[in-house]
């Protein structure tokens, strides 16, 4: 995609924005040419394979403030598109934005000050087992604390707080000295939701957050979300294979399928219905 | 296509060569090391007469057997625990994930492999002309020993460490050390644990050879004992040793139990 649809790309889409403006954060660190566009992809493609890509020219554009679902079946590239995004898996043609700017053209120094504005919530969690629960907590401080958040017994005690109210805002604040590994899968991820919030990020990126959770539990995670991003105004891009989630979490919806974009629209546009075509149209097969 | 018998005989494959190839050596080898049980047999009196000479122990040099026995376990001790931080810092250079760059990764790795593939009696005796007899001569050895031994098995643990937990710090902009102590540390740290009480328990059988080309410690009292044909007070000193590695393996084994 040339330089000027990429503007215009990105430009559209800021006037689509929903809620723009207002993250409470400062940010002035991460503001590129175009600032209120937190999360882009432009004519992204991506293959682990040279005869199949995994990603074929992807391109969209989350404004800041806006909640963005990514729907698809296994293996439609989802949640590899969500590592170009943050730059966890290097892209074969396009770029990938974030804050408005190319991930590429970064210094590495840049790149880690971008990314540590994004919180990134894994399926698995991703938590370290044998350190405590407040210690992986205390990460998602690394990039402003350094050395002394590397584990609780020597972080200063300012963070030590922030981190034990990030706890208490998932609802894990008696669990802050128990081992990361003794966790239930619910609680687990809960910690590293507490992990993200950690970093005062003004993006989440979450992938298929609730797909190892029994109902119960995820409905209370995407509930944490949802009022997460209505306190502090966080740009939300996940993805998920449970429809209603979709609709109900998200203002708009993209839909990926044999690599491809095939949706881009708002969710109040969507039913289940014609949400499962995707699941159901050949590329999926392919 | 009609059923056929397989052929009685068949042209060995690559397998089977090679294995042929391996028992040839064997016997090449068995036929000129001198294995003779006539000659085993002959020296059995000599042992047990030998043996007879041992008990019971000479007591008179308790004292020097027990100075020289501590010098053995310091030297196995400082040796062992100066090798394993040096290890640390050179595993992560050896480590085909976090080495920081490739050139630093093939220049690490073969140090490891110097280190590992040349004996401890050969580095004893290379400190001995150095830095002259004594204990510092085999503590030094035992350093380089354990560098070539940690060494590697520290940074199989780091390359071994589960990637989720690394890539979720990489996402959230920690640096490379970030990642390397808050993640890779922890995952290992049973292995790391596991490989310094092995390490320890090696340095401790090493120390004693050591001394036999005087590099300190308990070897050369069992040297000078053996020459002198002192077969009681060698006797003392065997056991002194053998105190001394029941006792590092039993309190090894206890810390890897409670810790691991």
């Amino acid at each position: 995609m040339s330089g000027i649809s990429a503007m215009a790309l990105l430009s559209g889409a800021a006037l689509r924005a929903r809620r723009p403006i207002g993250n409470e954060l400062p940010d002035a660190a991460v503001t590129g040419p175009f600032p209120s566009i937190d999360v882009a992809a432009i004519g992204l493609s991506k293959s682990y394979d040279p005869n199949a890509k995994v990603l074929d020219d992807i391109s969209f554009a989350v404004p800041k403030g806006e909640a963005v679902a990514l729907i698809g079946c296994n293996g439609a590239g989802k949640s590899t598109l969500l590592r170009c995004c943050v730059g966890l898996a290097p892209i074969d043609e396009g770029s990938a934005c974030l804050f408005g700017e190319v991930l590429s053209t970064l210094p590495p120094r840049r790149l880690r000050e971008f990314r540590a504005r994004v919180g990134f919530v894994f399926q698995q969690h991703n938590l370290v087992g044998r350190l405590s629960v407040l210690s992986n907590v205390l990460h998602g401080a690394l990039a402003r604390t350094g050395i002394r958040g590397w584990w609780h017994q020597i972080a200063a005690s300012i963070e030590r707080e922030r981190a034990l109210h990030c706890l208490e805002l998932v609802g894990m604040a008696d669990c802050a000295g128990r081992r990361a590994d003794r966790l239930s899968g619910g609680q687990s991820q809960r910690v590293a939701i507490a992990r993200a919030l950690m970093q005062e990020p003004r993006v989440v990126i979450a992938d298929e957050p609730v797909a190892s959770l029994d109902p119960k539990a995820a409905e209370e995670i995407m509930t944490l979300f949802a009022g997460l991003m209505e306190k502090g105004r966080i740009t939300f891009l996940f993805s998920s294979h449970n429809l209603q989630h979709a609709l109900r979490y998200s203002a708009r919806l993209l839909g990926l399928s044999g690599g491809s974009l095939v949706l881009d629209a708002p969710a109040k546009s969507q039913t289940i219905s014609s949400l499962r075509e995707i699941y159901d149209s050949p590329a999926a097969d392919a | 296509m009609p059923n056929s018998l397989p052929p009685r005989f068949q042209l060995p494959g690559l397998g089977s060569f090679f294995g042929l190839l391996t028992l040839a050596l064997l016997i090449h080898s068995a036929a000129n090391v001198g294995l003779s049980p006539g000659q085993f047999i002959a020296g059995l009196p000599h042992i047990g007469r030998i043996l007879g000479e041992m008990f019971p122990p000479d007591l008179d040099k308790v004292h020097r057997v027990g100075t020289a026995i501590a010098e053995t376990f310091r030297m196995a001790l400082v040796g062992t625990s100066l090798g394993i931080v040096l290890s640390f810092f050179l595993a992560i250079l050896a480590s085909r994930f976090h080495s920081p760059f490739p050139p630093l990764y093939f220049l690490a790795r073969m140090v490891v492999s110097l280190f590992r593939t040349v004996p401890d009696l050969v580095w004893a005796l290379l400190f001995v002309v150095a830095v002259g007899l004594g204990p510092f001569a085999g503590t030094l050895a035992i350093v380089i020993d354990t560098i070539g031994f940690c060494g590697r098995f520290f940074a199989e643990a780091m390359e071994e460490a589960h990637q989720g937990p690394q890539e979720a710090l990489r996402a959230l902009g920690a640096r490379r050390a970030d990642v390397v102590f808050c993640s890779v540390v922890p995952a290992a740290l049973p292995s790391f644990i596991n490989s310094s009480l092995f390490s320890l328990e090696k340095a401790t059988r090493s120390s004693v050879i050591l001394g036999l080309v005087g590099a300190g410690g308990i070897g050369i009292e069992l040297k000078v004992a053996m020459e002198m044909f002192n077969y009681s007070q060698a006797a003392t000193a065997i056991l002194a040793i053998f105190g001394l590695v029941i006792a590092v393996e039993q309190v090894s084994a206890a810390i890897r139990t409670r810790i691991i």
